[in-house]
């Protein structure tokens, strides 16, 4: 047993109201700056659509993640020789197009425009050229299924379905949406990482956020193609590939990440998991069904004596273990298993982790008004939002496994049904406690972890412990006296 | 003073018929030379009298193909020298080669009047007959190299790096491509 930590979250996405808060956070915070304007390191998008950039999860096109090549993996971008010979021109990129032109508006014509007959307005320019130009495009195009003849209709997992069941979602008053935002996933087998010629990328050894060594980046962006999540950018300004950093510096200081706490409808649970590192490869191995309960097997009890006494042995400081004990990624991911992993079928194991939305699915359109159907927990086979979809989204094409974490969703639906509206039978929510395979008390666990929260419970940042990173290399007197806030270099092109 | 006159005048003149007939007393006349011979001294077929180095050893020629593997780069090109010292400065040069890194090697194994004949004479030759590469055969030969480059580029560069969401929009558009 090899154990680590990393800090993983939880995306509640029957809480996600698609306000894209998140992203301004983010963007105000970290990619504010010349030559990034068009990064989202958080996006909120719209599924079905082709989210951003245009049609991501289309690894035909840029070739990301991880395939099984025999008994080993390989990057799906290709070997060391397929990787060297496109070191110059990788043709496997999002082009500008397919994020979008960042644009703004010329406002201080509204201000500065001579009088005349005309009322002034403030015209769109593009934020590269400076030029006027026509918006296409932008960062969550699709929103609320705006364009869906073009953009829901081609949504690589809806391209997969079968014809009938693209003609009953898209059937008048059936189609139905639902926002997925999305950050680095800081997976436990990173594909960027594997696909830097420079060796900048590194997972850190002691809370697992993946990140770019701005110093040691030449920009080559192999790591734009081969994360099947298009999460790293090239900044055109500096020359150097940038990615989500979870707000590493305020977790180090024990505030949460931007986008968790501007987060409105209080989707964003996270904290520590252990996992076994030893298993990374085997796990990652398995048939794209079996991929879910693989990563979850990885993921390790910080109740066990014995992980605990492991843990202690790799070197993970016990404020960290206490706070694994409290992680509510834990209880999501492992104990309640009503978490799952974003394409779990590329391959790189990633640790954010997204509880499926339920009303998407299980709602009807009825005078204008939307409502859970009737029978609700029998037509899960005929659900609004077709379980392949969904499967396709989060458990690598495996229904069963999807359709187990829906059972236990509607069996809560069902317990608080009963206790708050009271219309429901004692009899009925022990049947759906049945099928759910969930206990009553762990049903108002999920309840209370999911509804009434505090940001404390939600959010559980381990202690960072810099301290002891400082000593294992340098006297911490020396450190104080000496680094400041640490040496930096500003990143740009050095050579 | 008289007697002064009549010596410049007198010295003038002698210094008029060197420049005329300049003496070749010590210096071999090139018209008797072998540019045969020459060449197999040059190449270093033939070995100098006196134990000289071959001048291939350092000097190429490269209207001749002599030396054109790189081998003999260390001292100029020597195919268009007889056209730049002109006969009179072959001879003197063949006779001491007092050239800082040729001195060592020849003060003590200078060529023999016979030597010096024939590779003058090789030398006269080799400027006559050579071809030099002209500078705008070697632009024409650049040219065409640059553009079989551009050419290999734009066949295995072209639509390398295609849009998605460009040709998605189009191609519902007009029906061609994309699922509607």
């Amino acid at each position: 047993m090899n154990i680590r930590a990393q800090v993983s979250s939880v995306f509640h996405l029957d809480k996600c109201i698609g306000c894209h808060t998140c992203s301004i956070a983010c963007k105000n915070l970290w990619t504010d700056r010349k030559g990034v304007e068009y990064m989202w390191w958080n996006n909120v998008e719209t599924k079905p659509g082709t989210g951003y950039p245009t049609q991501w999860e289309n690894q035909e096109k840029y070739r990301g993640g991880w395939e099984k090549k025999g008994d080993r993996l390989q990057l799906r971008l290709g070997g060391r020789g397929g990787l060297l010979g496109n070191i110059f021109h990788n043709p496997r990129l999002p082009t500008m197009d397919d994020y979008y032109e960042p644009f703004t508006y010329r406002y201080g014509e509204l201000t500065s425009a001579p009088a005349g007959n005309d009322q002034p307005t403030a015209r769109p320019v593009s934020m590269i050229s400076g030029r006027p130009m026509k918006i296409e495009a932008g960062p969550n195009w699709d929103d609320d299924l705006s364009g869906s003849g073009i953009y829901a209709a081609n949504d690589p997992g809806v391209l997969q379905l079968s014809r009938e069941q693209r003609a009953q979602m898209f059937a008048v008053e059936r189609l139905v949406m639902l926002y997925l935002p999305r950050i680095c996933n800081h997976c436990l087998n990173a594909a960027c990482l594997a696909g830097c010629p420079s060796g900048a990328i590194y997972k850190r050894g002691e809370d697992g956020i993946v990140l770019i060594n701005q110093d040691k980046c030449r920009g080559w962006r192999m790591c734009v193609s081969a994360c099947p999540y298009k999460k790293t950018y090239y900044g055109w300004a500096t020359g150097k590939s940038e990615k989500c950093v979870l707000c590493y510096p305020r977790l180090e200081v024990g505030e949460a990440p931007a986008c968790f706490h501007s987060c409105v409808g209080r989707i964003r649970y996270l904290g520590v998991l252990l996992y076994d590192a030893d298993r990374i490869e085997a796990a990652a191995m398995q048939d794209d069904k079996d991929l879910v309960a693989a990563q979850r097997q990885i993921i390790l009890d910080p109740f066990d004596p014995q992980v605990l006494a492991a843990a202690g042995k790799a070197g993970i400081a016990e404020q960290v273990l206490e706070a694994a004990q409290r992680s509510p990624v834990y209880l999501f991911v492992k104990k309640w298993q009503i978490a799952l992993p974003l394409h779990p079928e590329f391959r790189t194991l990633p640790m954010l982790f997204y509880v499926p939305p339920l009303l998407p699915v299980v709602s009807e359109e009825h005078l204008g008004t939307q409502r859970l159907v009737d029978d609700y927990f029998t037509t899960l086979e005929n659900a609004r939002l077709p379980l392949q979809y969904l499967a396709g989204l989060f458990t690598g094409g495996n229904t069963e496994e999807i359709k187990a974490v829906y059972r236990k969703l509607m069996a809560v639906r069902i317990q608080r049904r009963r206790i708050t509206v009271g219309d429901l039978s004692e009899s009925e929510v022990a049947k759906a406690r049945e099928l759910g395979e969930v206990s009553a008390e762990q049903i108002e666990a999920i309840f209370r972890m999911t509804a009434l929260t505090s940001i404390r419970q939600r959010i559980v940042v381990p202690p960072m412990l810099r301290e002891q990173a400082i000593e294992a290399g340098m006297d911490p007197e020396r450190h104080k006296q000496e680094m400041g806030f640490g040496s930096r270099r500003s990143p740009k092109r050095r050579w | 003073m008289k007697n002064g006159w009549l010596r410049q005048v007198s010295l003038l003149l002698i210094c008029y018929l060197w420049f005329c007939f300049p003496p070749s007393a010590c210096a071999a006349d090139l018209v008797d030379g072998d540019p045969q011979r020459g060449k197999a001294l040059f190449a270093g077929t033939t070995s100098f009298a006196q134990g000289g180095a071959p001048c291939l050893a350092c000097h190429g020629i490269a209207g001749r193909g002599m030396g054109m593997a790189g081998g003999a780069s260390f001292g100029p090109d020597l195919t268009s020298i007889f056209d730049d010292y002109g006969a009179e400065g072959i001879v003197g040069t063949l006779d001491d080669l007092t050239f800082p890194s040729m001195e060592p090697i020849y003060a003590t194994r200078p060529l023999t009047a016979e030597e010096q004949a024939d590779v003058g004479a090789f030398l006269a030759k080799t400027a006559e007959e050579a071809q030099l590469p002209t500078v705008s055969r070697m632009t024409g030969h650049v040219a065409i190299g640059l553009a079989v480059i551009s050419a290999l580029l734009v066949v295995f560069g072209r639509g390398r790096l295609q849009g998605v969401r460009r040709p998605l929009v189009l191609g519902v558009r007009t029906g061609k491509g994309g699922r509607r």
